[in-house]
Formats: structure tokens, C-alpha cells, sequence
């Protein structure tokens, strides 16, 4: 089976600096795979690349067999991929529903000749709203679906950033340190979610994460980057135990 | 002051208040949505009032259908506007003063392009042909149909693009634009297109706007204009980012201009000829005072914030 | 870097040789400084056209007589203001060294573009402007084809007392033309026997009257029956007053009288409007502009040249550019020779519309006027008499 995502020898530079230096990784249908190393590794980097907000210097991005290499953001959302941020992006001024329902497409009542008339487009944003509430259901947000995104904790938020991203209904999530700021024992829900997930509605997420101690209780595998290189892959097990990574990163 | 003067400039307040807000509301919106002060909103409601002069000239009377003509003229000089000017500068890039001076050339360009027409066909000073009636007379208190088409027909409107913008998706859409429009992009939502229709709705209520204030003044060239410094010190008044702070202001500025001017007048003797300085003062006056305007000074729905 | 030193060179060369082409011809320049812009801007442009009229017929005159002088306008816009109307005649003058300019057209420019005109001695030939205050002696103004205000206040005041208003509530605009009529429309008005005036000031630039109606309609209520209201307006603000004023129970119920720029049929093309001034018995005092042997001649140039219609007023500009080339033509491209004759050329001028006398300010001198009324039904405005402003009487046709 091919896998769902495959980089090859991907390479960005930024002026003089090689942030990223001839990645190549794979990520299989229904996984979580950790993407692991020191700051400034090019971790991030290769985030925004395959979300298409940067653009690679070289090198191919496969996506369900399709090269995506050279799509714009928008177009690549739209092949199934969403993304979240290290610090929530949220609208923190609208409710966790209208946070939700934002990014849903080709509704009747974004036209403006619609727009005013409720009963033009009420029965499609119920449907909308349906989805949505099955989305809050998964992270488990539905019982503050009309709490303000700014009153949510910050576990709840990365949540609710999770929840948008799925109403795309994507294939492949990314997302940078979804447990940066967040309680041990929320970290440890959000990936709990995460994994449900994973399970059942079969999504990839490509997760970087410094929580090592979380992520390696769910990864199904790990790539670890360090300079803007592979130093390593594997399963928890191989990299918990890998004597170059434990030098890089551990410093024993 | 008079009874009789009281009431008159009360009424005054009212009608003319309700314009200023259907005006200012697109200032507010444009300002949230594209962070950009538009000059050029003046002449979006000349634009509108010559569409309407046009349509009754031509013998259609039928307030709706000259209201619907101005509605679509004022919404198409704005999508244009944005389309041919703004919307490339913003792909440049350029600063926020390079777009408030570009809306004031486009505004100068929609107006002398009005001014050759009406200099072409002598359409000057003229009025929206349906003639003023006294509906209702009670004491002091005098009730034309221009009241009665403009205050509900503006009440109804702000009603409506308020409801528009809390409950609509596509509502919801602006208000994202306005909150984060790099997040707006990052999840997808068509910002180019919201945009547009952003422009449609902010020319369209202007140019209803200009149909009904062609019915208190006479239609010209200037007349958007002339009104522009009221309007957006009502827009200021309401801190830029809230309707209902921009409603207060505009039945604020249309007070300060007619009721209290007048008070001043009878009392102190101030010339009347000082009324063109107060919507000046106001807009000082906030902006040393309370810059956020009415912001938050009732919290609600409807602010778009920034 | 050779290319650039070539290209001057040619540049310069060719200059020169054109130059040299003309070299026999001399060209006058006649300065246009009108209102292009702004409410007016219609004005500026009908008299520029005007103008070209007349320095096209002067010029073919000109070239068929085998003269060697030509004239050429350059023209700015004042932009209505008396800023911008000194910013255009620095402009002309500057860039051309124009020593006569036709124009502005208000008194509020005219006085605007005074002082550099005094102190560069460049002759100023208005043709519309008529407020008092620009009534000076011994200045570089010349008001040739308008009398001054001080004349129309006389009869305005007259027709008040006749019409037996024993108090007159005055809305006008505030700029020095508005205010010169108030002034002395007041002074006359009470010298003559008046009561009490009560004045509202409009600013310039207002479009929406409102504010103004009501304080109107409440002195009109202080002061009872009996009361007269004089309304001194640019077209634009006339027509949103009385947009404003045809509900109001007091306005509509006294009678009105109005200066020359609302002797105007555009007044009265809104039948609510008509209806509101035909039953207050509106009534303007303007100059009568009696038809001379050249009225019709102009008026059939102007639509061979133009393809349109003269707007009003328009020969005023044609008459008061003749009156400038002509002085040229007699005294030299010179401002202080043209200062000097300019009253004996135009004192000898007929034009279009009235014979010019220029009085010890450099103004029209013969004040005669037609008293206008709306009909009853509205539909136009009917000569009721005249004013003589020279012996002050008024006399009912």
C-alpha cells in the first residue's frame, strides 16, 4: 500500500540558510506520526512546505498519489490536508459553533443576494451545524458550543482548532505542538482525541511535538530532524532506544 | 427655544440621522472588513442618487424600483472601485495611507465623472421627481412621506444588514475577515470573494442612501461629499468597528447639527453658518477624548472589533 | 550619457527654430481664472467657452486685418475658493506673465485674488461677481457688465416696505457676497423705515438646509403677521431650502423675495417647488440684461462653435474678454497701461448684454434692473416693473 504522504528530498533554503536539507519521510494511512527534534531543526519548516505556506527549494511533495508540490494553501486544504498552529488560531470573539462552521464551503447564505433571508439558506446551514455538532462531539467541546472561543481553556482551544480543521473533513492533519502551553493532564486528553480519531474516522496526523513523554504513548512512528536533517526514524521503542538520537536530543 | 422650533429640528434629527447611519454604516463596514477609511464611500451615494434621478426622470415613480436602481448602481461603483483600485494595491502590499489617498482619487474620478455626465445632459440641482406631501399634522409636530420613506426604509435597512452580519454566514464570514484575515485564509474561507461582496453591500446601502438624501437635497455631483464629514464623524462616533455605536452617532451628529445648533443659535446667538464646523469638532473631540468612540460602551453583539 | 547631451541638443535646437517661426508674431496671453470645479464648476466651464468665443473671433479679426497680434488664453481653476482663486491667478501669471485675467466668478474669489493682483499690477476683469464689498477704488478690479449689490439692496428693501413687511427674517450665504447683501439690505431696510431683520448665515458649502428652515420658520413665528423673508442663495442651497421649506406651515405662508441667481427656471422644474414659490409670490430683483444688436449674433456663434446652448450669464464672460483684448490692443501687453484705460475702452464698449460705465471703483455704473415674479401657476417668472438704481425708483409694468 502507498503511503498517504511521501516527501522526497525536499530542501528549502532561506537566503544562505538551509533550514531544511533533503527530507524525505512517508506517512501512512491511518497513523499518527511524530515529528520529533531540538528547536530550530526545521520541525516547523516542513510543516508550512507540505501545507503549501512556504515553498520548497527542492524536492517532491506525494499526497494520495497526487504531486502537490506546487499547489497554492487554498488548493491544498482542499485535497484533504488542514493544519494547526502552535498558538491557537481561533476567532476569539465568535462562539466555539461559529468557530466551527466558518470554513465550510459553497453555502447559499455567503451569497448576498441570500444572505438576509434566513429561510433561504437556514435548512443547509441545520445540516452544516449537524456536522459541526458531531465534530464538537469528537473532541468532546459540544457542551460549550456556544461559549465564546475566548473564554475556552487552552487545552479546549487547540480542541477547537482540531474540531475546525476536521469539519474539512481532511485526510492528513497537521499540527505543530498541539499541547504547547496546556495542563499535563489536558495534554494528555488531546492526544487521547487525537488517537480516537486516528481510529475512528481513520485520519493521519503528522504531530511535532516537545512532549516526548505523551507523544511516544500514541505515535505510531517517529521521524526525528536535527540541523534540517533525518537523523533518525522508526517506532517509539527503535528511537527511545537509538544511541545517536539520545545524544542529540537527551545529551547523554 | 420655541416649541415649535424644538419639534421641527427634532423630526430633523431623526431623518436626517437616519441617512447619516445608513451611510456610516458602510464606512464602519469597509473600515472592519477591508481596514481601509474609504473617501471614495461619498460618492458611491452620489452615484446612487443619480441612478434614482435618472429613474424617475425617466418617468418610473415607483419608490422601489428607484430604490432597487440606486441599490444596484451604488453597489457596482463600489465593487469597481475595488476591484480596478483597491484590490491591486492591496496585492502590492502598499501602506494604509497610500490606500486612504487612493480613496480620495477614486472618489475625485467617480466624481468628475458624475460632474461631465450631469454637465452633458445639464443634470444639475435637480430633484428626485416624487413631490413632498404632509402626511400628518398634529400641533407642532409635521410628518412628511419623505419621513416616512426614510426613517423606516433606513431602519429597516440597518435591521437587516445587522441581522446579516450576526447571523448570516456570510455575516459570519466578514466578521472573521475583519477579526484575522490571515486565519480567514489559513481555514479556507474565500476572502476574495467575500470581499467583493462586502464592496456590493457597503455600495448598494450608499446608494439607497444617496436616493433617499437626494429627496432632502437637491441632486449634484458635490452632494455625497458634502455629507462625507458628518457621516464619518457618526462612523467615528461608533469607534469604526461597532453598528450600533455607529447608529448612536449618526442620530448624535444629526442632533448636534440641527437641535443643538439651533439651541445655540436662538440662545447664544452662534451663526448658523458654524454648522458645517461641528461634525469637525465631534470627530476631535473623540478621538482626544474616547478614540474607541461608543466601543464597548454597550457591549453586544454587532462590534466587529479590531 | 552622449545619447542624453544629443537629445538636449536637438531639443534646444528645435526650440529655437520654432522660436525663430513665430519670431514676427506677438502673442498676448489673456488670463481665464474661473471656478472649474465645485458647485459652480458648470459656470466656469459655460464662460470659458465664452471666452474662447470671443478670443477665436478676435483672433480671425485679427489675421484678416494683417495684424501681428494674437491672443491665447491660459486658463485655471479656482476651485470656488478665494484660496484657490489667488493659487490660479499665481499660476497664470507665473507660468504665462499673463498682465490681464477674465474672471473669477464670485465676489468671495475675486476678493481672494485681490491682493496679488494689486501688487503685481495685473488688471483683474470680472464679469458676475457683484458683492459691495469688492467695491474699492483705485484697485486692479474691474467689474465690468454687474452693478454692485449696494444698487439691488435698495430695491430689494424698497419692495419689502411696499409689500408691507414691518420685520424681514434674511437667510444667507455666508461669504462676502451674502453678507454685503445682508448688510446692506438691513441698512437699507431700516433707513428707509424697516423694523426689525432677523439673519441666518448658511455656510458655503451646506447642501442640506434643514437646521436652517427651522430657525427661519421660528424668527418668521416671532415675529408674527406682517413678516417678509429675503432669501440670498446659490442655486444649489435655493433648491435644498426649498425642498426643506414647502412643508413648513410658516415659510409657506409668507411671501418671499429672492436674489438674481434664483431668477432661474431650474427653480422651478420641481412642481413642488414652483407650487411653494408661486404661492409666496416670489419675487427677484436681477440685472436687466436688455437684448443688444449683438445678442442673437453671439448666441448663434456660440452654438455654431459649441454644438450647445449659452448657459446663463455666458456673455457676460464673452463681453468682459472683449472688454480686456480690446484695452490690450489700445494700450499694449502691459497691466499698469491697461489699469489706466480700461475704463474709457469699456465706457465706449456695447456688448451682448448691457452698455458698461464704470463708476470711481472700477464697477458697472448702470444699474438698471428687472423685477421678476413667479406666476401663479408656477410655470415661470413674469417681468412686474423695474429698478432704476441710478435715481432709486421703482416702476411697475
Amino acid at each position: 500500500m502507498t503511503p498517504l504522504l511521501q516527501l522526497h528530498n525536499i530542501r528549502k533554503d532561506y537566503g544562505g540558510l538551509r533550514a531544511v536539507d533533503d527530507v524525505s519521510l512517508a506517512a501512512p494511512e491511518n497513523a499518527i506520526i511524530g515529528l520529533i527534534g531540538p528547536n530550530g531543526s526545521g520541525k516547523s519548516t516542513l510543516i508550512d512546505l507540505i501545507a503549501g505556506a512556504a515553498e520548497q527549494t527542492a524536492g517532491r511533495v506525494i499526497f494520495a498519489g497526487e504531486d502537490i508540490s506546487d499547489l497554492s494553501a487554498d488548493a491544498i486544504f482542499k485535497k484533504g490536508i488542514a493544519r494547526g498552529y502552535q498558538e491557537p488560531s481561533l476567532y476569539f470573539k465568535m462562539t466555539v459553533l461559529d468557530n466551527v462552521l466558518l470554513p465550510v464551503k459553497d453555502q447559499r447564505g455567503e451569497r448576498p443576494w441570500y444572505a438576509p433571508w434566513r429561510r433561504y439558506w437556514a435548512h443547509e446551514e441545520a445540516g452544516h451545524a449537524e456536522a459541526a455538532v458531531t465534530v464538537l462531539e469528537q473532541v468532546q467541546l459540544l457542551q460549550h458550543y456556544d461559549t465564546l472561543a475566548s473564554d475556552l481553556s487552552g487545552g479546549q482551544m487547540k480542541l477547537l482548532e482540531i474540531a475546525r480543521c476536521l469539519m474539512g473533513k481532511p485526510k492528513l492533519l497537521l499540527l505543530d505542538e498541539p499541547t504547547a502551553g496546556v495542563a499535563p493532564k489536558l495534554a494528555y486528553e488531546i492526544f487521547q482525541q487525537i488517537a480516537r480519531l486516528r481510529d475512528d474516522y481513520g485520519i493521519t496526523f503528522l504531530i511535532v511535538e516537545h512532549r516526548l513523554e505523551i507523544l511516544f504513548d500514541f505515535a505510531d512512528y517517529v521521524y526525528v530532524m536535527h540541523l534540517g536533517n533525518l537523523l533518525a526514524e522508526g517506532t517509539v521503542a527503535e528511537i527511545a532506544n537509538d544511541a545517536t538520537v539520545r545524544e542529540v536530543y537527551f545529551g547523554d | 427655544m420655541p416649541p415649535a422650533l424644538l419639534t421641527t429640528s427634532l423630526v430633523n434629527t431623526i431623518q436626517i440621522g437616519s441617512l447619516y447611519a445608513l451611510m456610516a454604516l458602510g464606512i464602519t463596514l469597509t473600515f472592519s472588513v477591508m481596514k481601509l477609511p474609504n473617501f471614495a464611500h461619498a460618492e458611491y451615494v452620489t452615484a446612487g442618487a443619480y441612478a434614482a434621478l435618472i429613474v424617475s426622470l425617466s418617468g418610473v415613480l415607483n419608490p422601489l424600483v428607484i430604490m432597487i436602481a440606486a441599490f444596484a448602481v451604488g453597489a457596482l461603483t463600489a465593487l469597481i472601485s475595488h476591484l480596478a483600485v483597491f484590490k491591486p494595491l492591496e496585492g502590492r502590499d502598499v501602506s494604509f495611507y497610500t490606500l486612504i489617498l487612493s480613496s480620495f482619487a477614486i472618489g475625485l474620478i467617480i466624481r468628475y465623472i458624475l460632474f461631465t455626465m450631469a454637465d452633458y445632459f445639464n443634470l444639475f440641482d435637480l430633484r428626485i421627481a416624487i413631490p413632498l406631501q404632509i402626511l400628518f399634522r398634529e400641533g407642532y409636530l409635521i410628518l412628511s412621506n419623505l419621513f416616512a420613506w426614510v426613517v423606516p426604509t433606513s431602519i429597516v435597512l440597518v435591521i437587516i444588514l445587522t441581522l446579516l452580519l450576526n447571523r448570516s454566514p456570510l455575516g459570519r464570514e466578514m466578521r472573521a475577515l475583519a477579526d484575522n484575515i490571515i486565519l480567514a485564509r489559513v481555514i479556507g474561507i474565500r476572502v476574495e470573494r467575500v470581499k467583493n461582496y462586502t464592496w456590493l453591500l457597503v455600495g448598494g446601502l450608499a446608494g439607497v442612501a444617496g436616493a433617499l438624501w437626494g429627496l432632502q437635497t437637491a441632486v449634484h455631483p458635490l452632494m455625497g461629499w458634502g455629507a462625507i464629514i458628518s457621516v464619518f464623524a457618526a462612523a467615528i462616533l461608533g469607534g469604526l468597528s461597532s453598528f450600533s455605536g455607529t447608529v448612536m452617532g449618526a442620530y448624535v451628529v444629526a442632533f448636534s447639527e440641527n437641535t443643538v445648533m439651533l439651541f445655540l443659535n436662538v440662545n447664544y446667538g452662534l451663526d448658523l453658518a458654524f454648522k458645517p464646523a461641528i461634525p469637525f469638532i465631534i470627530i476631535i473631540a473623540v478621538l482626544l477624548l474616547r478614540p474607541q468612540g461608543f466601543t464597548n460602551l454597550i457591549k453586544r453583539a454587532g462590534d466587529l472589533g479590531r | 550619457m552622449l545619447r542624453k547631451l544629443l537629445a538636449i541638443l536637438l531639443i534646444i535646437a528645435l526650440s529655437t527654430m520654432l522660436g525663430a517661426a513665430q519670431d514676427d508674431m506677438e502673442t498676448y496671453v489673456l488670463g481665464v481664472a474661473l471656478p472649474f470645479t465645485g458647485s459652480f464648476g458648470t459656470f466656469g466651464q459655460d464662460f470659458e467657452r465664452g471666452i474662447d468665443l470671443a478670443v477665436a473671433q478676435m483672433n480671425a479679426e485679427l489675421e484678416a486685418a494683417g495684424s501681428a497680434i494674437r491672443f491665447e488664453t491660459a486658463s485655471a481653476d479656482t476651485e470656488q475658493t478665494p484660496e484657490g482663486a489667488a493659487r490660479a491667478l499665481q499660476t497664470i501669471v507665473q507660468t504665462t506673465g499673463a498682465q490681464v485675467v477674465v474672471g473669477p466668478l464670485t465676489t468671495s474669489e475675486v476678493l481672494g485674488a485681490k491682493q496679488f493682483a494689486d501688487e503685481n499690477g495685473v488688471v483683474i476683469v470680472a464679469m458676475a461677481s457683484s458683492g459691495a464689498a469688492a467695491s474699492i477704488p483705485g484697485d486692479n478690479i474691474f467689474r465690468v457688465i454687474y452693478p454692485p449689490d449696494t444698487f439691488a439692496s435698495k430695491a430689494f428693501a424698497t419692495i419689502a416696505l411696499e409689500r408691507g413687511h414691518q420685520n424681514m427674517v434674511v437667510l444667507y450665504v455666508d461669504d462676502p457676497f451674502g453678507n454685503g447683501m445682508n448688510e446692506h439690505f438691513i441698512k437699507n431696510y431700516q433707513a428707509r423705515g424697516g423694523g426689525e431683520v432677523a439673519s441666518f448665515g448658511y455656510a458655503p458649502q451646506s447642501t442640506e438646509l434643514s437646521a436652517e428652515a427651522a430657525a427661519v420658520s421660528a424668527a418668521l413665528a416671532g415675529f408674527g403677521d406682517g413678516a417678509g423673508f429675503f432669501c440670498v442663495c446659490f442655486p444649489g442651497a435655493a433648491e435644498a431650502f426649498v425642498q426643506v421649506a414647502q412643508i413648513d406651515p410658516i415659510l409657506t405662508s409668507v411671501q418671499w423675495l429672492g436674489n438674481e441667481a434664483m431668477t432661474s427656471d431650474e427653480m422651478l422644474e420641481d412642481p413642488g417647488h414652483a407650487q411653494t414659490l408661486a404661492n409666496a409670490n416670489f419675487v427677484t430683483v436681477s440685472q436687466s440684461a436688455d437684448s443688444t444688436p449683438l445678442t442673437p449674433i453671439f448666441h448663434a456663434d456660440f452654438v455654431a462653435m459649441f454644438d450647445k446652448e449659452p448657459g446663463i450669464f455666458t456673455n457676460y464672460a464673452f463681453d468682459a474678454a472683449n472688454i480686456a483684448m480690446l484695452t490690450m490692443l489700445a494700450a499694449g501687453n502691459d497691466g499698469a497701461a491697461v489699469k489706466s484705460m480700461l475704463p474709457f475702452i469699456s465706457n465706449h464698449y456695447i456688448g451682448t448684454a448691457v452698455q458698461a460705465f464704470l463708476d470711481e471703483n472700477g464697477d458697472q455704473a448702470i444699474a438698471s434692473y428687472g423685477i421678476r415674479q413667479v406666476t401663479e401657476d408656477g410655470s415661470g417668472f413674469v417681468l412686474i416693473g423695474s429698478y432704476d438704481g441710478n435715481t432709486d425708483t421703482i416702476t411697475y409694468t
